[in-house]
């Protein structure tokens, strides 16, 4: 087995922790966004070139486990903080960040949500995305979404951590 | 499950989420680590069901072991009874009690459909099975469902979806079967295969019902609860049993020693094979459900369950009196009257004297009679009921042409020798089992397990027998009369028949008598 980068080991890591996914690597080629294939990290661990790959990705599929409330309407920092606050409210656990393009991500983490079937985690997706205003195509986790701590795709800014649960 | 996700779904208004997340925090109901597991169960089955208390439970234990591992231990039941004297209701409520998706209940089926398309079922239930009536309810698949509860089913078909070119082989493994009959008919092959469970109808059974069906008309409270529509705390915690487990019973060897010089299972009857096998494989049903009681090994790679002395007796407790009736293959409805006639022989003596019999009749019974005793509502009945027993060589009728061209008289014909499965007292075979509990044996198995035995005891009812209704004088006019009327109605429709035209001519007067003596008395 070929050594991985920190980003593919970060990948790993989450794949054995939550199941398999697939990344995506998205990049600027002359003033065109090019998308590569969608592919699982099982598949890509096999190889060198595919480790090579998954230190590159840069996108992920929505967890199992998580929600991702993407504020795209209205991305100010007191909407974000009002979403978290609700969220501690609540009692979820969660990671805020900033995306590194326009807006916010919140990654809302909920290991139980794995065990319901694909249409009840789109169903209850949806409640939650919809109560805060949120992007709606997040409900599904077939998504792509950008990957933490990586430079954004379209402005190679880093997606960085705002606020983290209480 | 975190307190945030139940907040979160408990403001979804969408049903298949909830009910997903119901199974997915569905924990088993504490009452199933109880010992007294089967006397909740039974107050549960009562709510809905009342009265046939062994009969209910008995129908429960035999469904639900259609869980147990091993094919072979699925059992099947048939409940027998007349007309509304309850079996659907009985089958209804137990089926209630069970996982929603492990059972089908039809009225009507094919074989085809039998063979193909319940695999996925573990218990199949049937509203009315009628096999000797002409045209009766599903007559036509008694055979697939002989086969079916017994070694299940192998079929070679040509298959549909490659234009009939090739043949598709369809397997399906033995199967809990239950149906309710309204047949008095006996049939050797189903009855070895099936527990026959016997539904009777009576009065005092009538009147609960009715009551709580007036009670639950005017109650708010009733319809609120039926609303809910909450799967049962039964139901649930049986989905979360463990299924992959097999039931061992250690003591399986104490039970061929004689107590008393009698055998526990009487080898001298060849169906009782199938018995020990049967009256095993429900006590392995009851140890399954205690399983959270029950001390467990694991061992390569097989999970195994150790029955208790508790389980069998319990067993035998609820099933010996039904599997006894299916021995003596005889419906019980055709049993109480059997009984009856066994217990009071002699007691006709007087007025059968009184007609000028010789003394030889003196022993006899007079048919009419026994009729009103069993309240046995008409002549037709009670003449078929002795025909079947005359044929089963269990009764003598004797229709007088001499002294008295009236009457009919019966009586039993005692044969030597017993008619039961399980010959020995429940007590005794408790005592052999508490011993068996102290020996070396019976201690390494258990280790420090901690045995806490319940027996379930029943409240016996009695069919109401009402001897010597016309001298009792407990019968109020208003019921006198009915009665009175019932019989006219009866007799005018036996006139037609045949050669007891005379007694029931005979019988109508004494009636028309009776009512004119009435109404002179009320004048």
């Amino acid at each position: 087995m070929e050594a991985a980068g920190a980003r593919a080991s970060r990948l790993i890591d989450l794949c054995m922790k939550h199941g398999d996914f697939k990344v995506a690597l998205a990049y600027k080629k002359e003033d065109r966004f090019i998308w590569s294939k969608h592919q699982t990290v099982l598949k890509l661990w096999e190889s060198k070139k595919g480790l090579e790959f998954l230190e590159r990705a840069n996108n992920r599929q929505i967890l199992p486990c998580e929600i991702v409330l993407d504020m795209d309407d209205d991305v100010s920092e007191k909407k974000l903080n009002e979403i978290c606050d609700a969220l501690d409210e609540f009692g979820f656990s969660y990671k805020a960040y900033f995306t590194g393009s326009k807006g916010y991500h919140i990654h809302v983490y909920i290991k139980e949500l794995a065990a319901y079937s694909k249409q009840s985690r789109y169903k209850i997706r949806h409640h939650l995305i919809s109560k805060f205003g949120c992007d709606t195509q997040k409900s599904s986790d077939t998504v792509m979404i950008a990957l933490e701590d990586v430079p954004h795709w379209k402005t190679g800014n880093m997606k960085k951590m705002v606020r983290v649960s209480r | 499950m975190s307190e945030a996700l139940k907040k979160l779904i408990s403001e979804i208004d969408d049903k298949e989420v909830k009910e997903e997340h119901k199974k997915l925090t569905a924990v088993i109901d504490e009452r199933f680590y109880s010992p007294e597991l089967l006397k909740h169960i039974h107050d549960e089955l009562d709510k809905k069901h009342k009265l046939d208390h062994r009969e209910k439970v008995g129908t429960f234990i035999v469904a639900v072991s259609s869980y147990l591992r091993d094919p072979r231990d699925h059992c099947s039941c048939a409940l027998k009874g007349n007309s509304s004297s309850g079996k659907d209701s009985n089958v209804d409520t137990v089926l209630l009690h069970l996982p929603n998706g492990d059972w089908i209940k039809v009225t009507r089926v094919t074989t085809a459909t039998l063979e193909d398309d319940v695999k996925d079922k573990r218990i199949i239930a049937f509203s009315e099975i009628n096999k000797n009536r002409e045209f009766g309810a599903n007559a036509e698949i008694v055979e697939t469902f002989k086969q079916m509860a017994e070694g299940g089913t192998t079929t070679l078909k040509k298959d549909v979806k490659t234009g009939f070119k090739t043949a598709i082989k369809t397997e399906q493994e033995q199967k809990t079967l239950i149906y309710g009959t309204t047949e008095t008919e006996s049939d050797d092959e189903l009855e070895t295969r099936y527990v026959v469970i016997p539904i009777k109808g009576y009065r005092a059974k009538n009147k609960i019902v009715v009551d709580d069906v007036l009670r639950k008309a005017g109650d708010e409270e009733h319809y609120l609860e039926k609303n809910k529509q909450e799967e049962s705390w039964i139901a649930t915690s049986i989905s979360l049993l463990e299924k992959d487990v097999q039931v061992i019973i250690p003591y399986g060897q104490v039970l061929s020693e004689k107590i008393g010089g009698k055998e526990i299972f009487d080898t001298a009857k060849d169906r009782v094979k199938r018995d020990v096998k049967r009256i095993m494989s429900l006590t392995r049903a009851i140890a399954w459900l205690h399983q959270l009681q029950r001390k467990s090994k694991y061992r390569d790679g097989m999970t195994f369950i150790y029955a208790e002395p508790s389980d069998f007796l319990n067993a035998l407790k609820i099933f010996a009196d039904f599997i006894n009736l299916t021995y003596s293959g005889i419906d019980h409805r055709l049993q109480r009257l059997l009984e009856y006639v066994e217990k009071n022989v002699g007691k006709h003596r007087q007025e059968i004297k009184d007609m000028g019999f010789q003394e030889r009749y003196h022993d006899w019974l007079l048919r009419h009679k026994v009729q009103k005793a069993l309240k046995i509502g008409s002549v037709k009945t009670i003449r078929e009921y002795c025909r079947k027993l005359v044929d089963k060589n269990k009764l003598e009728v004797y229709k007088d042409k001499y002294v008295n061209k009236r009457t009919v008289m019966i009586r039993p014909i005692n044969l030597v020798g017993n008619n039961l499965a399980l010959p020995v007292n429940i007590d005794d075979i408790d005592r052999l089992l508490q011993v068996w509990l102290q020996s070396d044996s019976a201690k390494s198995i258990y280790e420090n397990h901690k045995i806490r035995p319940y027996l379930v005891d029943f409240e016996e009812y009695a069919y109401e027998i009402d001897d010597d209704l016309d001298n009792s004088g407990m019968l109020s006019d208003e019921n006198t009369r009915s009665e009175s009327t019932c019989e006219k109605l009866v007799v005018e429709e036996e006139y037609v028949h045949d050669e007891e035209d005379a007694s029931i001519k005979f019988e109508q007067q004494q009636v028309l008598k009776n009512d004119e003596v009435e109404k002179d008395a009320d004048r």
